[in-house]
């Protein structure tokens, strides 16, 4: 039986992943680049070195930021 | 002009200016208006960005190419929880511990949460980062990010992007008084030269500025006015000015003054 479609948020829209999605697989899945940028769930940072063994849950609020111009 | 470089934050540099990296016409500008300062240091952000824009990756190759100090910014924020979450991410993507502290307490000014400020501060410092907090003039809440364990403090001039200069020097004053030792710069509020100037000759250690550049007409000639005064300021508080007095003293000599100015003593 496959795994069951959960549902998160990202960056303010929500969005369909697998049960158990890694967070790396999802992100690849999406196109992200390999770097220059960062990510943080349910508001708490997440190093770049966990996004293989962090597994997305329902209702997991994900952002992903990149460098923009700041003052 | 001889100024003393300037060791803030582990790195020694040679232009007391910090410039940020928002609102210019375009990326070129920013580019060379950048470059016109001679600021050692540049400001920079984090937003969202949805998978395929590049955007981000884009602005940051423009920086990358000014091989200048990365000083991240927290702008945005509204409790120390956020601020501490984006100070995490930064430090990751640009590689600093550097970090310009901002948590935001009301959006008519753009004030500093004090408390929220001092609580981020605190966290950050434990967790290894070179806090730059951008905060009020008042001294209290100074002493209180001093007690934290900052060794920045960036008091405001005035609210930012309102180009009013420094509000109350007075306080501004105190603070240097109070804190001899510590690294200072005015963030915010800095409209014209003259501003930055006034910051520099109260004896503060640098000056930050994003709009009074990028919004100017000319952004890369105010850049660069903006590199003289910085200097003036500097030098000219080095050099010590004279002390001020409430009545006149003719700086020609009056020994051997010729005999017809004698009748109108």
């Amino acid at each position: 039986m496959g795994k069951q479609l959960i549902e998160v948020v990202l960056n303010g829209d929500a969005m369909a992943c697998k049960e158990g999605e890694s967070l790396a697989a999802f992100l690849e899945r999406l196109g992200y680049p390999a770097d220059d940028f960062a990510t943080a769930i349910n508001e708490t940072f997440v190093p770049r070195s966990d996004y293989d063994n962090r597994q997305l849950q329902p209702g997991d609020t994900i952002e992903v930021v990149v460098p923009m111009q700041g003052g | 002009m001889e100024m003393t470089p300037w060791h803030i934050g582990g790195k020694t540099l040679n232009s007391r200016l910090l410039i940020g990296s928002a609102l210019y016409p375009s990326p070129q500008v920013m580019q060379e208006s950048i470059r016109a300062s001679g600021a050692g240091i540049v400001t920079v952000s984090l937003r969202r960005q949805a998978a395929g824009d590049a955007a981000g990756q884009t602005f940051w190759q423009l920086i990358r190419e000014l091989d200048l100090a990365i000083l991240p910014n927290t702008a945005g924020c509204h409790s120390a929880k956020e601020a501490i979450t984006t100070a995490q991410m930064a430090r990751e993507v640009f590689q600093t511990n550097w970090i310009k502290l901002e948590v935001i307490g009301d959006e008519y000014n753009l004030q500093p949460d004090p408390f929220e400020l001092v609580k981020a501060a605190e966290a950050l410092i434990q967790d290894g980062f070179e806090v730059f907090p951008y905060t009020t003039d008042d001294l209290v809440l100074a002493k209180r990010l001093v007690e934290a364990g900052c060794r920045i403090l960036m008091p405001w001039g005035s609210p930012i992007g309102s180009g009013k200069g420094l509000m109350n020097p007075y306080n501004l004053k105190a603070i240097r008084e109070r804190f001899p030792d510590l690294q200072l710069i005015v963030d915010a509020g800095i409209g014209k030269p003259s501003d930055a100037v006034q910051a520099m000759e109260l004896g503060y250690d640098g000056v930050l500025l994003n709009s009074a550049v990028a919004l100017a007409q000319l952004p890369v000639k105010m850049a660069s006015a903006f590199r003289s005064a910085v200097e003036a300021g500097r030098v000219g508080y080095e050099a010590g000015a004279m002390p001020e007095r409430d009545f006149a003293s003719p700086s020609t000599p009056v020994i051997g003054t010729p005999f017809w100015h004698q009748a109108e003593k």
